[in-house]
């Protein structure tokens, strides 16, 4: 009897471990992130964070890659990214999207990384706590997300990590003012000063690559 | 709706890096197996560490659970 019992076991064991790349295929499509972050914690089953990481894999590499200029840098970065995710699933509360979580550390990691490896990142880092009161933003949104797309890539490239971060928050990733403040951990007076001077930033250097 | 070129530029640039998914993939496991393993590792020799120490120090490795053992003998005395 015991030994049909576990006969039966193998069997089954054998046939989910066959269906098992059908049922990811599957679920990629159907369940959420919440559903899959779920199901990885009970099960402790890697398909289910291989559903995360196949939809959110690229982006992260995308955004580590204009970071931090190096495809072997942006690689290893994502890499220790996703490890710190997986690491920390159990943590993920749901009061934001899995998205933005992930972005906000991904940002982090990068800026660490900047700021290990040269100290001059931006107001990002440094001295943003001091700024009070907001000043009225003059720049309008349209002057700087409808610039001709290689000529942001080249005014991105050479503007500082942390302006080039924030304005990929605002603009790229679409966050909102308090998701930004999250990410970065400073007040809401703090980051839109800040948004604000990359965008004059962003425009100096425009004017300067460009209207000569 | 309006020209994003922000989101332009994540497309122009996702599609120029060559992008080593399942390195990156495979370099996750490997990761987190060794941590595993290591915790594992831990797991087994960290109680045989600590009675080393402590045998080290004068006292007698796992004394601790010998009294409860003693004091449980006889739980209705």
């Amino acid at each position: 009897m015991r030994v049909d019992y576990e006969h039966q076991l193998n069997l089954i064991d054998l046939i989910i471990n066959l269906l098992n790349p059908v049922i990811s295929g599957a679920a990629s499509k159907s369940i959420s992130d919440e559903e899959a972050i779920e199901a990885y914690l009970e099960t402790q089953n890697t398909n289910y964070f291989n559903i995360l990481y196949d939809r959110y894999s690229r982006k992260v590499f995308g955004k580590c890659y204009s970071l931090l200029k190096s495809e072997a840098r942006a690689e290893d970065a994502a890499q220790e990214i996703f490890v710190k995710v997986l690491l920390n699933l159990s943590k993920f509360s749901g009061k934001s999207k899995f998205s933005t979580w992930l972005y906000s550390i991904t940002y982090n990691f990068c800026i660490d990384t900047i700021r290990k490896s040269k100290k001059n990142i931006g107001v990002l880092v440094d001295d943003i706590g001091r700024y009070g009161d907001v000043v009225e933003d003059e720049i309008e949104d349209s002057e700087i997300i409808e610039t001709n797309v290689y000529r942001l890539k080249e005014v991105l490239n050479i503007l500082p990590s942390g302006d080039k971060a924030i304005l990929l928050m605002k603009y790229q990733d679409e966050f909102s003012i308090k998701e930004i403040c999250k990410i970065i951990d400073k007040s809401e007076s703090a980051v839109k000063m800040k948004i604000k001077r990359a965008k004059e930033k962003f425009l100096r250097k425009y004017k300067e690559l460009y209207t000569s | 709706m309006r020209k994003n070129s922000f989101k332009e530029l994540e497309e122009v640039e996702l599609e120029e890096i060559s992008m080593k998914t399942e390195n990156i993939r495979n370099g996750i496991s490997s990761d987190i197996g060794m941590m595993r393993y290591v915790s594992s590792v831990m797991e087994l020799y960290f109680p045989k560490i600590i009675d080393l120490l402590v045998a080290l120090a004068g006292g007698s490795p796992g004394q601790g659970d010998e009294t409860k053992r003693n004091q449980n003998k006889y739980p209705d005395m």
